[in-house]
């Protein structure tokens, strides 16, 4: 116990656990210090009380409990795994479906404002198919009829309208701002006013007004089958011969009109002169086939005859649009009078309607068009300024008496008749 | 033949019997389960060994042992491969025996019956030498064992019952090689005292 040699070296000597130097001072210090040689042996026999000992052989339940534990885990693990793989699955479906609808939607909301475009193109296919020279295969004009059937009703309908005016309003919108849509108020105070006063030496239209003859508006339904348009003398008419209409009554007498009347769609329509902007109602009526003898009645009352639908070609189907389209020429009296004899017993109404797209009825009342058809329509029946100037001005023009309805500018007047479940509100009676 | 080897263990692979412990944990973290059932295999005694003569209680020791694999499997992909398996599951399995303890707080119980005396010692793997004459010696050195610091208990375990290096040793218990010199020469020191009376019991190991 007095030697002051570092112990811990003996144990390292005994594991063999000593750098070379070290393990020779060690050897050389036992050689010479029998406590540290004693001391050694104490250790090397303590050592060998542990090394000695029995080596235990691991219980059985080890590997198992070992091996079940592996398995479960394993088996947690693939759910996991299969859970996760199912979350990232429908996480991934609903990202699709997400991302379809809104494109979906966005092309929706593109198309929806300004449905333009797909109505143009039905429009050039239509249009194609009219053009169509009448020997075009059977085959081919009666699958031209089937898709042209298959365009849904209001797109024919608008198509129909379109094509029926849309030509006649390009040529008349050249001398004077086009303006369309009507309202019945401003309707009514053209009635009730003189006749529309001519207008100044330079409108020559409204100069050229004669006394109005019979109105009978000689434009029929607007035919598919229409016949390519003899344009070019119209054109000519409409554009460059104002000058001349100073002289010449803007109106054809009856018999001229009476060929117009022979004249299929916009021939027709194009032919028959009209001093204001066409304009379009929409007749909703709950059943179409009580409107029609009122409409004609309250014309005829008027001394109007209502145009026979044109001849449907054989072997086309049936076209109920332009069965259900009726153009006339009426002064605004005479409107106002129809209007109110068509609706006074209850089930159905006149509701204005753009030239260009004739409102569906759905879309009334608050619908994407209504906010224009007001604007557009109190312009139509604002009277214009040239109108009041007119009015205010000489009574160089003849004047009619304001008593009668047939007196005074006649428009274009085209009816759609559209059956509908229940009447739209109405929006600004007058009444 | 039976799923299960000599040993009870499930028998793995042969092929898989002659790869290196390094080979054994890549498959394992490749999720090739009968990998780890060989490392099992292989490993199982000697720590099961070391963990019985260290917390003396062969039951404890089995559910020890079998957290320590267990947590050594979930951890499987962590192992980067610094060190040896063995040295790894030792390190684990000892944290798990420590922790159990503190946990338990029981009183060190020998893996001898204190009643009766009677030897409740596991099946004896092997007994080389058979110094140890009788049951009265191998449970006075459990005793003197039980009686050890942790640490101490635990280094003197790994170098004279299980032959680890100084390096080893280091590695398992992340203590320096001069600490473990110096615990395991403490350790050895008190366990001569308090076996001192035993001593004489053990043949003579010449000094050489």
């Amino acid at each position: 116990m007095n030697c002051s040699f570092d112990k811990e070296k003996l144990s390292g000597y005994y594991d063999g656990e000593l750098s070379a130097p070290e393990k020779s001072e060690v050897e050389r210090h036992i050689a010479s210090c029998s406590e540290c040689l004693r001391d050694l042996g104490e250790l090397k026999s303590a050592a060998l009380m542990i090394k000695e000992l029995p080596r235990l052989r691991a219980p059985q339940s080890i590997a198992e409990g070992i091996s079940r534990e592996i398995q479960a885990a394993g088996k947690v693990h693939s759910l996991a795994k299969f859970r996760r793989l199912v979350l990232w699955a429908s996480a991934a479906a609903a990202a699709l479906f997400i991302v379809a609808n809104a494109i979906y939607l966005t092309n929706q909301n593109s198309k929806a404002p300004g449905a333009d475009a797909p109505l143009v193109a039905r429009m050039k296919n239509s249009a194609d198919a009219e053009a169509r020279p009448a020997a075009a295969p059977p085959a081919e004009a009666a699958k031209e009829a089937d898709r042209s059937a298959n365009q849904g009703f209001g797109a024919r309908r608008q198509l129909e309208s379109r094509k029926e005016t849309g030509e006649e309003d390009e040529r008349r919108a050249a001398p004077k701002p086009v303006v369309e849509g009507k309202r019945v108020d401003a309707l009514r105070e053209r009635a009730e006013a003189p006749a529309p006063a001519s207008a100044k030496p330079g409108e020559a239209l409204a100069k050229a007004e004669p006394p109005a003859p019979v109105a009978s508006a000689p434009a029929g339904p607007a035919a598919k089958s229409a016949a390519p348009l003899p344009a070019p003398p119209e054109v000519l008419k409409t554009e460059s011969a104002l000058a001349a209409d100073k002289e010449k009554p803007a109106r054809e007498p009856e018999g001229s009109r009476k060929a117009d009347a022979d004249l299929k769609g916009k021939a027709a329509a194009a032919a028959a002169p009209a001093e204001l902007p066409p304009v379009h109602y929409n007749v909703m009526a709950k059943e179409i086939a009580k409107a029609r003898p009122r409409i004609e009645e309250s014309l005829k009352r008027m001394g109007i005859t209502v145009p026979l639908p044109a001849p449907q070609p054989m072997k086309q189907p049936r076209n109920r649009e332009a069965e259900n389209t009726i153009a006339l020429d009426l002064t605004d009296a005479e409107l106002l009078r129809l209007r109110e004899e068509l609706e006074k017993p209850g089930d159905a109404r006149m509701v204005a309607a753009s030239s260009v797209e004739p409102v569906l009825p759905g879309f009334r009342g608050g619908g994407l068009f209504a906010k224009k058809d007001v604007t557009t329509s109190s312009k139509a029946f604002a009277p214009s300024a040239k109108e009041k100037e007119a009015k205010d001005g000489d009574d160089a023009a003849p004047v009619k008496s304001p008593a009668d309805p047939a007196a005074g500018p006649r428009r274009r007047v085209t009816l759609h008749l559209v059956e509908v479940k229940s009447l739209p509100p109405a929006e600004g009676d007058p009444k | 033949m039976s799923p299960l080897d000599s040993h009870g263990s499930p028998a793995p692979g042969a092929e898989l019997r002659e790869l290196p412990d390094r080979e054994l944990v890549v498959r394992c973290q490749r999720s090739e389960n009968r990998a780890f059932d060989e490392l099992v295999a292989r490993h199982q005694d000697r720590v099961y060994s070391a963990v019985a003569r260290f917390c003396g209680n062969a039951e404890d020791a089995a559910d020890i042992v079998q957290r320590a694999f267990i947590n050594a499997f979930r951890k499987i992909q962590d192992f980067k491969g610094d060190s040896a398996f063995s040295t790894w599951i030792y390190r684990i399995a000892f944290n798990q025996a420590i922790s159990f303890r503190r946990e338990n707080r029981r009183s060190t119980v020998s893996i001898y019956s204190k009643e009766d005396d009677k030897v409740v010692e596991p099946a004896i793997l092997e007994n080389p030498t058979e110094k140890l004459e009788g049951e009265e010696t191998k449970k006075k050195v459990q005793q003197a064992l039980d009686l050890l610091e942790e640490g101490d208990r635990q280094i003197i375990l790994l170098k004279d019952l299980q032959g680890h290096s100084y390096d080893e040793i280091s590695d398992i218990m992340q203590i320096p090689k001069g600490t473990v010199r110096s615990r395991l020469h403490r350790a050895r020191l008190e366990l001569k005292s308090r076996l001192k009376p035993y001593i004489g019991t053990l043949k003579e190991d010449p000094a050489s």
